[in-house]
């Protein structure tokens, strides 16, 4: 590991935990709606896009293993679709630069849509009544993408931001 | 030079392998359509049997009401903690896993071979985990219920597919608990049932009845006949209403059809067909006159019954002793039997209590004299005290005879002399044919299978004479004149002769169920009007009224309300004992009848009882509170 | 491959290993995300202070004057609610009533809400340190508000009534027979809503005439009569034999600030607990 991914581990490590935060606000702001932001792709994906395969590797881990502990659920149900959903991504970093310059946008939320499709199936949802908890998940699935797809953009412009504020050279595979 | 085999067509064992083989063939094709084929609706069926469980589910009962709509017998929740055994398989595997292994390294500990008895091996793991289960159950609640092996031995091998209550009739308190803390998808739940509750307490016990358990029977026609099947524990009415409108109340029961694994745990629910609940029952009685029935002869052994007039209704049916139907749901425990017979309250005295009617036949023995012309109402005999037939003196109630009598004072005064004389002079025939045109000794058409109608008794020769007591005398006619002797009548035959001479009517056609839309008249009771004119009918009415007015009926009077009543005190030999019964009718108000009452009271000592004495205040209570709530509906 | 072996070891860290560890690291984590949930709450305090600081002089000495004339009125009906409850003392001493389950107040500001289709939650800003235990109810003016779920030093987790995971024994106002209140979670831009079940079938319910759920005292944790929700219909259940019907919960709900949790009174309790709150409750 060279010092350039050395500095970068914790200055993502620092924007997830401000991303963590800021997603716990605004879902105490959507609360009276009833509706719930479930945005697990960008503390995922964000990492394998700037950190080499190693350092994504662990920094995803951590971070999917932080969102699930900060998830209301203690069984451990959660780590399943957040570790399967770590292993897409980084199935995803090598190959960003193969695929040449997909919209961010569209590889945030379609990681987040797999996330979410994999929590919804595992996670017990503690009613026999399929129908109303389908129509909550269905609802809660459309905005988090939506919510992913206009705030990925921003998500990453923040990172390079950051980075260059500290002064780093960006150096990652697949940049988009 | 290789010699080259050379193929020809007739070679003989070919044709054995090409005859033969296709014959096999033929015969395994053969033999597979016929079982795929032609008796594949066979075993479909056999499958279905091996693979699917029927399980019945009871309705909820119907409720009783009173003719004012006051809920008389309904349901109460009742909760129970229990487990499906289909959502611990995975503890219970665990378990016998964990048991095996220890079994199994104690063996080779001891250098021994290890011996497992599976099915041992099985029932202990179950239990421990039962065990479990109770223990978190009592830590929960504090309590310490232990399991009961033997009804889950049972449960276990014969309703495996329905839930096991580990702890039976929780207390509201506990449901409370464990519905906030047991977890809600944990394997022991609460489960709900429901037991019959009676917002009135004892009231009515006799004639509403009680239920008891009973496994739940399955319409006709219902799906799944053919197959194994569960039944949830279901109430069936073992006497009273709740057993003459069982299959009312009873409702529909539901039907589940689940697919089990080889083990017989469930898979699948195939179909779900809910329960119905039970129609409703609107019973005649009146809930207020019962209460007060009931409280004015608390503490002795008697009926009270209280007809409409018009319509035959029953709006009181008291019986005492009695018994709490609360305490013989959902099963009657053996303290409760002892207590409930030792007191003798199993018996509904209304409708089978056989008595004489004593006195208060007097009034058809009247009747029977003024049809058949013996009777003139206006000619008068001289009471002295006695009255001689044969070589026997009858007494009069009054030792010192009431002197000069017509037929009004002698209903009044209830003379017996009155009464001896012309029933000799017209006969026990005539008599006896007045008393079965009362219907004393046929059904009064109450709906209840508790009427003891058949075994009433109108004395005859014959019936004299079948029971070896010898040939008919005329003291047998005077008793008979007076109510007493062979006669056996239950209080409901006596009250539907009261109503009937009330309506002037030979028949009433009692009924223990409420219908706003009857009509009651003749054809309605089977009757016909009786054949006496009005001057003679006046006359035995008067004479009831003379029986309230100046009588031996006076503490029946109420305020307000002219009241025609007639007592009665008479006596049995019970295991050699004489016993006094204590006997009222009556209706009001005369000019136009609406409610009839009989009552019967039955003394503890000789002499400790009598008509108008003991069951007079009874009659009083039973109107006043008729016309009480009359004069209430009214204003 | 060496991908491969570094995600297996994790994995096993994460599913398989010892339950202790990650009990033990489960509980550490709390406590240092128990801050990280306090943080915005208390940023939001300090965002108040500022903004109410912009404010004129003028505009401050009215709000306070209104606050001070609300106070009074409030002093008044606490000093009523007092001999209030005084009196009801000496009936129970009288009568030789047991005594109603007493509990003490602890108010408590709400600083996150988990409201999905998996959970509803709150966090708030009492904790261990405050005597608040796993199971104490949580109340506000409206009615219940939930359970007591997860407590740490600081904050401590309530389990909403609207969760699935929540149920309690409750009855209809004006009647004593018991039935069972669940929660039935929220859907999208509706109330969260409720389920009850075991209802006698000779209630009925319509949206004219609704019957009122409340709590009962029963199982000790919370007070008698507190409101639930109100039930607009009742259909009979799969087994015919009770009525379930859904539950209207107040509206009010996703949107509280601040809630009262009742702590019970044990009998060898102190007068003075530690941070005991507003003073509002009985003591022992």
């Amino acid at each position: 590991m060279n010092t350039r991914t050395d500095i970068r581990i914790p200055l993502i490590a620092v924007f997830e935990i401000a991303l963590l935060l800021m997603l716990g606000i605004l879902n105490d702001m959507l609360s009276q709606f009833s509706v719930y932001i479930f945005v697990p792709a960008v503390l995922l994906v964000a990492p394998c896009m700037f950190l080499n395969f190693t350092s994504a590797v662990a920094v995803a881990f951590c971070a999917g293993y932080m969102f699930e502990a900060f998830l209301p659920v203690r069984d451990g149900i959660a780590a399943f679709g957040l570790l399967a959903g770590a292993l897409a991504g980084l199935w995803f970093a090598p190959r960003l630069r193969v695929l040449g310059k997909p919209s961010v946008s569209l590889v945030f939320t379609a990681m987040n849509a797999l996330m979410f499709l994999l929590c919804a199936a595992v996670m017990p949802s503690g009613s026999a009544d399929w129908i109303s908890h389908g129509e909550r998940l269905f609802f809660d699935f459309l905005f988090s993408s939506a919510f992913t797809a206009a705030a990925a953009p921003f998500a990453v412009s923040v990172c390079e931001g950051m980075f260059m504020l500290c002064g780093i050279d960006l150096d990652y595979y697949g940049r988009v | 030079m290789a010699k080259v085999e050379s193929y020809t067509k007739k070679n003989g064992r070919l044709l054995v392998f090409f005859v033969l083989f296709p014959l096999l063939f033929a015969v395994l094709i053969g033999a597979l359509s016929y079982k795929q084929i032609l008796r594949h609706d066979e075993y479909v069926k056999l499958s279905e049997r091996q693979i699917l469980r029927r399980v019945v589910l009871p309705g909820a009962r119907g409720d009783i009401f009173d003719r004012n709509g006051n809920l008389l017998v309904g349901n109460s929740a009742r909760f129970s903690a229990s487990v499906y055994f289909n959502e611990v398989r995975k503890p219970f595997r665990e378990e016998y896993k964990r048991l095996k292994a220890d079994i199994i390294a104690k063996a080779k500990q001891s250098g021994k071979k290890a011996h497992i008895n599976s099915a041992e091996l099985s029932f202990k793991a179950r239990e421990n985990i039962l065990r479990g289960y109770i223990d978190e159950v009592n830590s929960i609640l504090g309590s310490s219920y232990e399991l009961n092996t033997k009804d889950f031995n049972r449960h276990f091998s014969s309703r495996q597919l329905l839930p096991l209550p580990l702890i039976k009739d929780l207390s509201h308190k506990e449901h409370a608990i464990l519905a906030e803390r047991l977890p809600v998808d944990g394997p022991v739940q609460i489960f709900s049932d429901t037991a019959r509750t009676y917002p009135y307490g004892k009231l009515a016990a006799h004639a509403l009845g009680y239920v008891s358990q009973s496994f739940e029977k399955v319409q006709e026609g219902a799906p799944g006949e053919e197959l194994t099947t569960f039944s949830f524990v279901g109430k069936i009415g073992k006497s009273g209403i709740e057993k003459a409108f069982d299959e009312t109340l009873s409702g529909q029961s539901g039907i589940r059809i689940y697919v089990v694994d080889p083990n017989g745990f469930q898979y699948d629910k195939l179909l779900d067909i809910a329960p119905k609940k039970g129609g409703n029952v609107y019973c005649s009685l009146d809930a207020d006159l019962q209460a007060v029935g009931e409280k004015a002869i608390e503490g002795r052994k008697g009926a009270v019954v209280a007809l409409d007039v018009d319509t035959g209704e029953i709006l009181a049916l008291v019986s005492e002793p009695s018994y709490n139907p609360e305490d013989l749901s959902p099963f009657i425990s053996n303290a409760v039997a002892k207590d409930i017979t030792e007191r003798e309250a199993w018996l509904n005295r209304a409708t089978q209590g056989l008595y004489p009617p004593g006195s208060t036949f007097k009034v058809a023995t009247a009747c029977a004299g003024l049809m058949t012309g013996v009777i003139d109402p206006s000619a008068t005999v001289n009471c002295t005290g006695g009255y001689k037939v044969g070589n026997r003196i009858f007494p009069c109630h009054k030792r010192s005879g009431h002197g000069e009598v017509d037929l009004r004072k002698a209903l009044a005064y209830s003379c017996n002399v009155y009464f001896y004389k012309y029933g000799l002079e017209m006969g026990s025939q005539a008599i006896s044919a007045m008393a079965k045109e009362f219907g004393l000794d046929s059904s009064s058409g109450v709906e209840l299978y508790e009427d003891a109608w058949r075994r009433s008794i109108v004395p005859t020769p014959e019936i004299k004479k079948n029971r070896g007591d010898g040939s008919w005398t005329g003291g047998d006619t005077a008793n008979m004149s007076i109510g007493q002797g062979y006669f056996r009548t239950t209080p409901l035959q006596v009250a539907c002769m009261t109503a009937s001479l009330a309506a002037k009517r030979t028949r009433t056609k009692a009924s223990i169920l409420h219908d706003a839309k009857r009509k009651g008249g003749l054809e309605y009771h089977g009757a016909e009007e009786l054949a006496l004119s009005d001057e003679q009918y006046r006359a035995v009415v008067e004479g009831m009224i003379g029986s309230v007015e100046y009588g031996t009926s006076k503490r029946a009077a109420i305020d307000g309300v002219r009241v025609a009543a007639k007592s009665g005190t008479a006596q049995v030999m019970v295991d050699g004992r004489p016993l006094t019964l204590a006997w009222m009718i009556a209706f009001a108000p005369v000019e136009k009848p609406e409610i009839a009452v009989a009552v019967i009271i039955q003394g503890e000592v000789p002499g400790d009882a009598s008509g108008g004495r003991t069951a007079g205040p009874v009659i009083h209570d039973v109107l006043q509170k008729y016309f009480d709530k009359k004069k209430i509906n009214d204003d | 491959m060496q991908s491969v072996a570094v995600f297996a070891a994790l994995l096993f860290l994460c599913l398989l290993g010892p339950g202790a560890v990650r009990h033990f690291t489960g509980g550490l984590f709390e406590e240092f995300r128990a801050p990280i949930d306090e943080l915005p709450s208390r940023l939001y305090d300090l965002e108040k202070f500022w903004s109410l600081h912009s404010n004129s002089k003028r505009a401050l000495i009215e709000a306070g004057r209104d606050l001070a004339r609300l106070n009074a009125a409030y002093e008044l009906k606490v000093s009523e609610n007092s001999s209030l409850k005084d009196t009801l003392l000496r009936y129970e001493a009288i009568f030789n009533f047991p005594s109603h389950e007493k509990f003490n107040s602890v108010v408590a500001r709400v600083v996150r809400r988990d409201l999905s289709a998996w959970w509803q939650q709150m966090t708030v800003r009492r904790g261990s340190l405050d005597g608040v235990a796993v199971g104490d109810a949580v109340v506000y003016a409206g009615g219940i508000v939930g359970r007591v779920s997860e407590v740490s030093l600081n904050t401590a987790v309530v389990e909403l009534l609207s969760s699935r995971k929540f149920r309690l024994a409750a009855h209809f106002e004006g009647s004593d027979e018991p039935v069972i209140y669940q929660g039935a979670g929220a859907l999208s831009f509706h109330d969260p809503c409720g389920e009850v079940s075991d209802v006698p079938s000779n209630l009925s319910a319509s949206a004219a005439r609704p019957l009122r759920l409340v709590t009962s005292s029963l199982a000790g944790t919370f007070p008698e009569g507190l409101v639930i929700g109100d039930v607009v219909s009742l259909n009979t259940d799969s087994s015919a034999l009770f009525k379930e019907g859904k539950v209207v919960l107040r509206a009010d709900l996703s949107a509280l600030r601040e809630v009262v949790i009742l702590t019970k009174v044990l009998p060898e309790e102190q007068e003075d607990a530690p941070r005991a709150g507003s003073g509002v409750g009985e003591g022992s």
